[in-house]
């Protein structure tokens, strides 16, 4: 057993990484989620749905806080994990393309430097610094994954409560 | 491939209790969203007044080029202005909104304005007897402002001013309630350029009574 696999074993590296990536998506989905008119207002900036499709946009605004919050609470509780895990993956690799796009825009008509550009992206945080926007993303996307392919289910609430069924519960 | 398709189930089970919880939540709180409403209307209200011809503006045949504010000096119209022209609405300059403020016919309601921002910045300060019309819930108001509008003679919309379009979608709201297009304008400055000009705003519900010429400039 590589030292690696080891120190994955232990838990620890997971407990850590769910307990960052849940805590930051409650953390921002509970920002959003009491104005969701604020809300809709940040993500139809991106123009990502063509004229019309007011229903997706509407829909998006009211369903994908309460999705941040539930992914984030059942990673800290550990049920769930890696389904979740995959989900924020997914948002996050599509958040991150549409906010660097945006800054994209904003850098060619605004001619200011890249890491001077500075805008609310509906993220929950409020206004933020691009250059640190972009890395914070790639960050998290890390955790995710890092959740994703963990082999350990230590200190996770489904193992626990697996463990108390078979009367196998173990620390 | 059993591990893939366990994750998926995962995945897909996380995804469907996040959208009935959401859709749960929407449906019983008072500030939730109307799924089937569409609260940024673009289209042109009226194609029969091109916004590249003389528009309307303070009972006075105005052209572009006298709307204010203009940029250089090159009668480059602003933006913004051009984004509510082009939408087909009218818009008044500055100038024109403090002469209609000060016209006696503010007094006796035929001039109103509206406010289209949210409870929060409507209470830190509007214009002095401005309607408050939130059109986010437009339900709320509707009720209470329509009267007065259908009754003026002119109709002055702002927000904060301008890359702010919410002036530009409550409009759009009166004009569907029946109030007259020509009638209906938008301030683009809004309330920015109101205390720019170092004008009163009043504090709290309307004609609330407490007047400030006090206030922060952004």
């Amino acid at each position: 057993m590589s030292a690696l696999k080891r120190f994955d074993q232990t838990g620890v590296p997971l407990l850590l990484a769910r307990l960052v990536l849940g805590g930051m998506f409650i953390y921002m989905g509970w920002a959003k989620i009491f104005d969701p008119v604020d809300f809709l207002k940040l993500i139809r900036e991106y123009r990502m749905f063509p004229d019309g499709g007011f229903f997706l946009l509407n829909l998006t605004a009211v369903v994908l806080p309460w999705i941040e919050v539930l992914c984030g609470v059942l990673l800290i509780l550990g049920v769930g994990l890696r389904g979740s895990a995959l989900l924020l993956l997914v948002m996050l690799v599509g958040f991150t393309i549409v906010v660097a796009v945006r800054a994209i825009g904003i850098y060619q008509a605004q001619d200011i430097a890249f890491c001077a550009i500075k805008f609310d992206c509906g993220c929950g945080a409020g206004e933020q610094n691009i250059c640190l926007k972009l890395p914070e993303n790639v960050g998290l996307s890390l955790l995710a994954l890092m959740v994703l392919v963990s082999r350990s289910q230590r200190f996770c609430l489904r193992r626990e409560l697996a463990g108390l069924r078979t009367g196998t519960a173990s620390s | 491939m059993k591990e893939l398709k366990r994750v998926l189930k995962e995945l897909g089970l996380v995804a469907v209790v996040g959208l009935v919880l959401g859709l749960a939540i929407n449906a019983v709180n008072d500030d939730g969203l109307a799924l089937g409403h569409n609260y940024f209307p673009q289209g042109r209200v009226d194609a029969t007044q091109p916004a590249s011809q003389p528009v309307s503006v303070g009972g006075q045949e105005s052209s572009m080029a006298q709307v204010e504010p203009v940029v250089n000096g090159a009668n480059q119209v602003d933006p913004w202005v051009q984004v509510v022209l082009d939408a087909g609405l009218q818009v008044m300059s500055q100038d024109q909104v403090v002469d209609a403020y000060h016209d006696p016919a503010y007094e006796v309601g035929e001039h109103v304005f509206v406010d289209a921002r949210n409870d929060d910045l409507y209470q830190e300060g509007h214009i002095p007897g401005a309607y408050q019309f939130d059109h986010y819930f437009a339900e709320r108001y509707i009720d209470r402002i329509l009267p007065a509008c259908l009754a003026a003679q002119k109709v002055i919309v702002y927000c904060e001013g301008g890359e702010c379009e919410d002036s530009r979608f409550a409009a759009f709201d009166l004009l569907e309630c029946g109030v007259d297009m020509g009638k209906v304008f938008v301030y683009v400055g809004g309330i920015k350029a109101w205390k720019k000009s170092g004008l009163a705003i009043e504090i709290g519900e309307r004609l609330s009574g407490k007047m400030t010429t006090e206030y922060e400039l952004e």
